[in-house]
């Protein structure tokens, strides 16, 4: 090859990566306005009323927390007492019990004094057979309802759960989540407040409870978790949640809700035949349908996002689990991004088709595989002596000091309108992990999302994995 | 080099970055990165400065608030009064202050949720004292959203009536925010706001905000609501919901035609609330309307009115309910329509799916032949007994022959109620060799056995008693040692090694026999129950209904102290719904040929025990049969009566066939005739309610039956 040509192809490398870092930062600077709108928006939206005065009107929607439980023996009484006390009239707790092979049912059956009963099943809905239905004999926990299926993962847990639910709004939540007394009445307000468009879905910010301290399944003190890989997930959560979802929800765009989180019109939802019981990713996969679904028919829909800290949850410590955790997080994206590929670049999904798939395409998919392939390709360009040390350094500092200052100015939303980590001491320590998490944490994280893929290309089979839960009881 | 190749060159040649721009960026983010740091710590600061200084000023200003409150002029002292003034003059110069003011405009605020009564009005009295009204009036003149929604918040927390007005202008803003606040303002500050507000308005009213402006009314005492159907004519769909839900809340059934009409709107909400309003106050003349519009209404409204329908019960609605379920494809529409019809008409629906494959017309030739195989057993056994003990007895009278063919078909039923028999009395035996009272071990011995067992015993201790005293050899005892042999040869087949002179296996065949009597008296559905879940229960109860008769109604007793409050409750249900079906008395053709095959089979019975027994009264005068042996037999006794009764009764009975074997042994001598409560005749249920009318010949046979010890009493008194 003539040695001009292939010059300029390498030139072209570094236009490919430069206009690639430029929207890059393009977006995170509009996401970052956008969000700061929409927090301000919201606190001066809520800044007075009472929603406590609601709470038990007669007019209160019905409301179903499912909640899939699987070898969660270690906590389930106290995660199911803690979920039975909110703060709402009109709600029901239905966990599912997914084919456990621990003493998960047997230890609900003993605290709860539960006992079977009967009820009509549709032979035709599709999910894994339900063994018994569970409801309490006393008065005090006539809000529980456990079903003990056979093993079908967590979506097909979660379908159950959808299905046997006799209200109009269903809630998907993990069992091991700590929700916040007043969860319900914010999530029943995102579902009220809306009368031009339907509200689908209503999602909301995940926060860490690592090193909380709770008690009685009430978050007694807010503390920065002590493990470092918890304190970055801390700093990632905060960015994605506070900057990302809510420069998303500005835009209606939002395609994913949390599945540690989630709530859902039980109508449509069901209409959409329920959560995807083929994919790692079922939380994503859910709202992208349920939206395709609305705007195929033509009906005026959005999706709700709730900035307010309500949900906590513990996240992995350990180097493996967490890796196990993204790389079927990559798997779900790459599952869902293939099964709903008309949408890209599509106008008749509007910004979803537009800003929201192309988005979720290239930075939340692409990026990671570029980053991965960039770090060996810069390693053979610079053995054989083609690398371009100058823009090398000088690209690679650019990107640097972004991310540095992005993670500041998600710290700063966070400090503005929640403040919830208020001491120096903890400022400093997140701000930290924002200088060193290009170094530490980010590689696990870009090593997970290729093995993600790799397992998908390959189709190497590998399921949900496990989470080891500490506990929030043992949490101090 | 020519232009061309120049410009192809050019093309393909990448545009040159300079790294200086990449520089300039870095420090351009480096910068941003450096003041955010600041700013978070500003932020920080600032909050906690404001939260220190405002705790400070409220720390402040809470004292003098509290002596504005509570302080009586008529009632203070000259330095009290001069205190007050002063005070007032150092809370004016305090406030002029614009953070003060809104921080004093906060505590009264706050102040307001704990004071009610005088000091609520004392307080908003003081609010407009210290002018912080104007503030909030100011607010009101604001471009910003925020602003405006709070100033009309103030003044509406504070019970500012001169706001309204200027309140009102804003129900019609078109920023979501100011209105919806606008809205809940002008209906707080007075009732009459919902009036208006519903009139004027001509956005959309979402639900939250529905849900907090009915709030808002039950905070008002003794609210006169305006009657809410003037709305229901209005432009706006919202509104019109709106006073759907509104006329519910508070009852206002005075609207009939119009909810009804509503039922045919085009939006599923007003739609869907007509219905809940129809079926609230029970709206029957929507009847028609409903089935209607059923036809083209989504699956959620299908479901609403399927539940109204159902809320009226009238029977005449059944059809459409039974087309529905036939026609609709939607599982929920179905399942629905059914339960529509069952609450209707209970009972209406029978299940037909997931349940076992059981020939329901085998069950009932099994359930007749079941009869004549335990009486079967019973003669076969004492046959094969009466040969051991009795040689000379003919083998002729093996009735099993006679049944062969009905025992071919059912020779699996028959052996596993054999065995059941055996593991009964074996089980008894075990309970009663321990002669303890405790509950049988086994689960296959349902406590109800235990229940009739000891019933029968007590029953018949009271013939016994009496025949036992006479020592009267020929009272149809014949007939109980038949059976007494019959029970114990069917232990003896099964338990090899029992010695016929032990004591041990006399006191077996008295409870076999028990058990063997009861087994007659015994549903077949309890060996199922045994074996089924909860829900299966339920099934079967309404299986009981379907098929079952009289033999069912003790068996249902059992289960009024079912663990399962709904089987309980089901149990009583079905029994309530047996009796009356029973008594009905249809007796189909074929039932009359079972009953009269069964017949011949009695009477061909009764004469073989009537040997049987002369043989037993042999057997009875052996030296070898201890006394523990009769004194265990003569708890038997009251079986006496069954057959006594039919030597007596027999030809009385003869236009209705009557089994002596069908006997409910649950009768109670001791109470009167009006006190019976059923009894069945060969096998077809016929329970009559003594109050509802016996015919002459039950009157008769109950009243043999009632007078048969003083009977039995005078002919052996001679």
């Amino acid at each position: 090859m003539d040695s001009g040509v292939f010059n300029v192809l390498l030139e072209y490398i570094n236009v490919v990566f430069f206009t690639f870092s430029l929207i890059l930062f393009s977006l995170f600077v509009v996401m970052g306005y956008l969000s700061s709108r929409n927090s301000i928006h919201y606190k001066n939206k809520n800044s007075f009323g009472d929603l406590s005065k609601v709470m038990a009107s007669p007019l209160a929607p019905g409301l179903t927390i499912v909640a899939p439980a699987y070898n969660e023996g270690m906590n389930i009484v106290e995660n199911v007492r803690s979920l039975l006390s909110l703060k709402y009239v009109n709600y029901e707790v239905m966990v599912v019990n997914d084919g456990s092979k621990d003493d998960t049912l047997q230890k609900m059956i003993d605290a709860y004094d539960l006992v079977k009963i009967n009820q009509k099943i549709d032979p035709d809905w599709k999910s894994k057979p339900i063994r018994g239905i569970y409801k309490s004999k006393q008065e005090s926990f006539s809000k529980l309802t456990v079903i003990d299926k056979d093993n079908g993962g967590k979506s097909d847990a979660l379908n159950t759960g959808m299905y046997l639910s006799k209200n109009p709004y269903v809630g998907c939540i993990d069992v091991d989540c700590l929700l916040l007394p007043d969860a319900l009445l914010h999530v029943v307000k995102a579902f009220f407040q809306r009368s031009e468009k339907r509200v689908i879905a209503v999602g909301g910010v995940i926060r860490v409870a690592n090193s909380c301290i709770i008690n009685g399944g009430a978050l007694e003190e807010i503390r920065l978790p002590k493990n470092w890989l918890a304190k970055f997930q801390m700093l990632e959560y905060t960015r994605s949640f506070l900057l990302g979802r809510m420069a998303f929800g500005r835009l209606d765009g939002l395609l994913i809700i949390s599945g540690a989180f989630g709530f859902f019109d039980r109508e449509i939802a069901v209409a959409c035949g329920g959560y995807d019981t083929h994919t790692v990713g079922e939380d994503m996969e859910i709202v992208f349908r349920m939206r395709k679904y609305m705007i195929e028919n033509e009906l005026p829909h959005t999706i709700e996002y709730i900035p307010d800290p309500l949900c906590w949850t513990e996240v992995p410590e350990s180097v493996k689990i967490l890796v196990n955790q993204r790389d079927r997080w990559s798997r779900g994206n790459l599952e869902t991004l293939y099964t709903h590929k008309n949408m890209f670049f599509n106008r008749k999904y509007g910004r979803l088709g537009l800003i929201s798939y192309p988005y979720w395409f290239f930075y939340e998919w692409l990026a990671p595989l570029l980053e991965f392939f960039g770090f060996f390709t810069i390693i053979l360009f610079y053995y054989i002596g083609i690398l371009n040390v100058p823009f090398f350094i000088a690209i690679t500092a650019l990107i640097y000091i972004f991310s540095i200052m992005f993670s500041f100015y998600a710290i700063l939303w966070e400090v503005y309108s929640y403040n919830e980590y208020n001491r120096t001491k903890d400022i400093l320590i997140l701000m930290a992990c924002a200088i060193l998490e290009p170094f530490i944490f980010h590689p696990i994280v870009v090593f997970a999302a290729v093995r993600g893929n790799y397992k998908k290309l390959f189709k190497i089979q590998s399921g949900w994995g496990t989470i080891t839960r500490k506990g929030f009881a043992k949490a101090t | 080099m020519n232009p061309q190749i120049l410009n192809t060159y050019f093309l393909i040649t990448a545009p040159k970055i300079h790294t200086s721009i990449l520089w300039d960026l870095t420090l351009l983010f480096t910068i941003l990165a450096t003041v955010y740091f600041f700013f978070v710590f500003y932020f920080r600061n600032r909050h906690q400065k404001i939260m220190v200084s405002r705790t400070a000023l409220k720390k402040q200003l809470a004292p003098m608030v509290s002596e504005f409150l509570f302080y009586h002029e008529k009632e203070g002292t000259k330095d009290e009064k001069s205190s007050y003034i002063n005070q007032k003059i150092a809370i004016r110069e305090l406030i002029k202050d614009k953070k003060n003011r809104a921080i004093l405009a906060d505590i009264l605020l706050d102040l307001k949720k704990d004071v009610s009564g005088d000091t609520r009005k004392r307080l908003f009295q003081l609010y407009k004292d210290l002018n912080l009204d104007l503030e909030s009036f100011l607010k009101l003149k604001s471009w910003r959203w925020q602003r405006i929604s709070q100033g009309m918040f103030e003044l509406t927390q504070m019970q500012v009536l001169e706001a309204y007005v200027f309140i009102s202008r804003f129900i019609n803003d078109k920023r979501s925010v100011i209105r919806k606040q606008a809205e809940i303002s002008i209906v707080t500050l007075t009732p009459e706001g919902i009036s208006y507000f519903l009139d004027t308005t001509t956005y959309q009213i979402s639900q939250w905000q529905q849900l907090k402006i009915i709030e808002v009314l039950a905070g008002f005492d003794n609210f006169q609501p305006p009657r809410f159907s003037n709305w229901l004519t209005s432009k706006n769909k919202h509104v019109v919901l709106f006073a759907l839900r509104l006329i519910k809340h508070y009852d206002q059934n005075d609207t009939e035609q119009a909810i009804i009409a509503l039922v045919r709107h085009k939006n599923d909400h007003i739609k869907q609330e007509a219905i809940s309003c129809i079926k609230k106050f029970h709206f029957k003349a929507s009847r028609s309307t409903l089935k209607s519009v059923f036809w083209k209404s989504s699956n959620a409204i299908k479901l609403v009115i399927l539940d109204a329908i159902a809320s009226f019960e009238n029977e005449d609605d059944i059809l459409f309910l039974e087309e529905v379920d036939k026609v609709d494809i939607n599982f929920l529409v179905k399942s629905k329509a059914l339960s529509a019809i069952n609450t209707i008409k209970p009972g209406y629906v029978m299940p037909t799916e997931g349940l076992e494959e059981i020939n329901l017309e085998a069950s009932k030739e099994l359930y007749m032949v079941d009869e004549i195989n335990d009486e079967d057993l019973v003669v076969e056994a004492t046959i094969s007994d009466h040969q051991d003990s009795t040689p000379d007895l003919s083998p002729d009278y093996n009735m099993k022959d006679t049944f062969k063919d009905s025992e071919e078909n059912f020779d699996e039923y028959q052996k596993n109620k054999a065995l059941h028999n055996i593991l009964e009395s074996h089980e008894i035996r075990s309970n009663l060799t321990d002669k303890t009272e405790e509950k049988p071990k086994y689960e296959f011995i349902n406590s109800s056995y235990y229940t009739e067992i000891e019933f029968f015993k007590k029953e018949h201790t009271k013939v016994s008693e009496f025949l036992d005293i006479k020592k009267e050899p020929d009272l149809g005892l014949k007939d109980y040692r038949a059976l007494d042999f019959s029970a114990y040869h069917d232990i003896k087949q099964t338990q090899t090694g029992l010695n016929d002179n032990d004591l041990l296996s006399k006191t077996i065949d008295h409870e076999s026999i028990s058990t063997a009597l009861s087994s007659d008296h015994q549903s077949i559905f309890k060996s199922l129950f045994e074996v089924s879940d909860d829900y299966c229960k339920l099934l079967l109860l309404d299986e009981i209904l379907e098929v079952g008769n009289s033999k069912e109604l003790s068996f249902l007793n059992t289960l009024h102290n079912h663990h399962n409050f709904e089987i309980r409750k089901k149990a009583v249900l079905i029994k309530a719904k047996l009796l009356e079906k029973i008594q009905e008395k249809e007796a189909p053709e074929q039932a009359f040929d079972d009953k009269k095959r069964v017949q011949t089979l009695k009477e061909q019975t009764i004469d073989y025990e009537q040997e049987q027994a002369d043989n037993y009264r042999k057997y009875d005068r052996d030296e070898n049969i201890t006394e523990e042996s009769l004194s265990a037999n003569k708890e038997l006794k009251s079986l006496d009566l069954c057959f006594v009764l039919e030597d007596e009764e027999v030809s009385s009975l003869e236009t209705k066939p009557f089994s002596v074997f069908d006997i409910d042994f649950d009768v109670d001598f001791s109470e009167d005739l009006s006190s019976i409560h059923h009894f069945e005749t060969n096998g077809k249920e016929n329970v009559l309610e003594a109050e509802n009318g016996l015919t002459k010949e039950e009157h008769s046979f109950f009243h043999h039956l009632l007078h048969f010890p003083s009977k039995l009493e005078n002919k052996l008194n001679g």
